[in-house]
């Protein structure tokens, strides 16, 4: 039997696998599998190659759960392949491959969004569809393309985020992420560049890439900084993370330094740091059995003074020192997905009173093939009175910046609630359908949105 | 009286069903290969796991991990899945993630058992998941699950 003869079995396998999972798994074809994977056997290989099963290991094989161990013949003349690291650079992982090792992914998401803004009779961005225009109750939105790049030699990794996204009906590119990384050791790994800040769990486990998240936006408290997030959310600076064994258990932790916000902290200091006082951020994790993580998160910041572009009739916004922390409770194994976080703000402006502002959210998802339906509720409480930084009105120099107020002006409770589900139709393609209100003291907004998420 | 002997009955059926051994469906058996220079005796189905969530990146002789699979809904991917409770579908989903956040390095796509052991020969910090059926190349060995 010749070499086709042999990759005929595992194809034939992995078939029938494909069938009995149904039409959702898209398995790739044979015939589109890169010629260059077909290797020439080498010439020995008969001589110098043990079958598994009498390769004197003295190990017992191992079998999938729930079936009996039969371990097939040993094929008497199966073709070992000449090691060579370009057979294996094919799709999907590798979306081109190329000698160099880097390689470019594309995620994106497209919608479809009602609203019933009756309660709330104010134009407000969303984290949905982020803008809609005054009287209009639905909306139509492709308003990202992200561009991941990332590579590796030896112990050196890069990886980049390159954004196209929406802005007022017109695109924006944002460079999300930039960071290389070298890694000493399970202990020690070396982090420099624009990555997102080190906090509780879903602020550095979910990205730009939508696909991947089981609601349709991120959380208010770890949105994106133009997006009206309240936690940072990147960081340009270095970072030092490691995981240590503490007994049959683990811990982490991740120390990291960088531009402190600017003075519109609806930006991120990617090019030079506006304040003399560099940020500081800690989190500690352990994770006792697996799946399970307990964290918590410290910060500082100092956010410089924002001038005002009418000093006359409204004062600049006044230096102020951001302190944070933190505490995460995460479980993520046998198909659940529990992450419950809470933080605790305080602001103290130079010359005024300090505000306090806290939050909390909770994602609950279990998975039931290829469904997950879940659940977020978020809770943001702001100060009676006004929030120097993220309180702000049209008129203050904040919102002279935005061109509007802040979503958050004048509330005390804030309060987001989503129900939906998440279907992976395939691999690469993530259907979500969810409901959600968002809630600013007495009034409230419902929003549907149906999304879809891609990533190729 | 008859629901009581229904619900006993029931128990009864459950228990049998449980004492009885599986039939199940005979299919290969598989091992996971590593390269022969790596040290490590074994791996828990734990470790497994912290190896593809990222949260150990270098095997203990020093080598950086390097993954191997086969991005589809293959039978040696389904033994992968099966070492985490979880479905394929679900594996390669956290794998994408995981290198998405740049705490695991991105794998080297199989296409068969016969691809993973010449990777794992191939690669000091290789480890993936081949059928019996496929003789374990020189420079490759067996790493048992416990």
């Amino acid at each position: 039997m010749g070499k086709m003869g042999k990759k005929s079995v595992p194809c034939r396998l992995a078939a029938l696998a494909a069938l009995a999972a149904g039409p959702l798994w898209a398995a790739p074809s044979r015939a589109q599998a890169p010629e260059a994977v077909v290797a020439p056997p080498v010439a020995d290989s008969s001589a110098s190659a043990a079958p598994l099963a009498t390769a004197g290991t003295g190990l017992s094989p191992a079998t999938p759960a729930g079936t009996a161990a039969t371990p097939a013949a040993p094929a008497p003349a199966a073709p070992a392949i000449a090691p060579s690291r370009s057979l294996f650079s094919s799709e999907p992982f590798s979306a081109f491959a190329s000698l160099s090792n880097f390689t470019l992914k594309v995620y994106g998401d497209t919608g479809f969004a009602v609203r019933d803004n009756a309660n709330q009779p104010w134009q407000t961005n969303t984290s949905n569809a982020d803008v809609y225009s005054a009287g209009a109750a639905t909306t139509f939105f492709a308003p990202r393309l992200d561009l991941f790049g990332s590579a590796y030699v030896d112990r050196l990794n890069f990886l980049t985020e390159i954004m196209f996204e929406g802005s007022r009906n017109s695109i924006d590119i944002d460079l999300e992420r930039l960071q290389i990384s070298y890694l000493f050791g399970d202990f020690l790994r070396a982090t420099a560049g624009r990555s997102h800040l080190a906090w509780g769990y879903y602020n550095d486990t979910y990205h730009h890439g939508n696909i991947f998240e089981l609601t349709t936006s991120r959380p208010y408290s770890v949105n994106f900084e133009d997006s009206f997030g309240i936690l940072m959310t990147h960081l340009v600076g270095v970072g030092l993370d490691g995981t240590f064994k503490l007994g049959s258990t683990l811990a982490r932790y991740d120390v990291e330094v960088g531009n402190p916000r600017p003075a519109d902290i609806t930006s991120v200091a990617l090019e030079y740091a506006e304040g003399p006082s560099p940020t500081l951020n800690l989190r500690l994790r352990w994770m006792p059995i697996d799946g399970l993580i307990l964290g918590i998160n410290g910060m500082r910041d100092v956010i410089p003074t924002l001038a005002s572009p009418t000093p006359a009739t409204v004062p600049a916004r006044p230096q102020t020192e951001e302190l944070v922390c933190g505490a995460h409770v995460v479980y993520t194994e046998h198909h659940a997905l529990v992450d419950l976080e809470g933080f605790l703000m305080r602001h103290n402006p130079v010359d005024a009173s300090p505000t306090n502002l806290s939050g909390v959210f909770a994602e609950l998802g279990y998975t039931l093939g290829a469904f997950t339906p879940y659940l977020r509720p978020e809770y943001i409480r702001f100060p009676h009175g006004t929030d120097p930084i993220f309180q702000f009105v049209a008129t203050d120099p904040e919102g002279a910046i935005v061109g509007e107020s802040s979503i958050y002006a004048g509330v005390t409770n804030f309060i987001d609630v989503r129900v939906g589900v998440k279907w992976m139709a395939m691999p690469q393609l993530a259907l979500k359908l969810e409901g959600d209100r968002v809630t600013r003291d007495s009034q409230y907004q419902d929003i549907a949105t149906a999304k879809a998420a891609f990533g190729f | 009286m008859r629901r009581r002997a229904a619900f006993c009955a029931c128990a009864l059926l459950a228990a049998a069903s449980a004492l009885v051994p599986r039939a199940g469906v005979a299919g290969p058996a598989f091992y996971v290969l590593v390269n022969q220079r790596n040290p490590v005796a074994s791996l828990s189905a734990s470790d497994v796991s912290r190896v593809i969530n990222g949260r150990i990146k270098v095997w203990q002789g020093g080598g950086v991990i390097l993954l191997g699979i086969i991005p589809r809904d293959a039978p040696e991917t389904q033994y992968l899945a099966s070492l985490l409770d979880s479905s394929t579908g679900e594996l390669l989903s956290l794998i994408q993630q995981q290198v998405f956040k740049g705490e695991l390095r991105r794998p080297v796509v199989l296409q068969s058992s016969g691809d993973c052991g010449a990777f794992a020969s191939s690669d000091p910090g290789g480890i993936c998941v081949a059928s019996t059926s496929v003789p374990v190349p020189e420079g490759a060995r067996v790493v048992a699950i416990k």
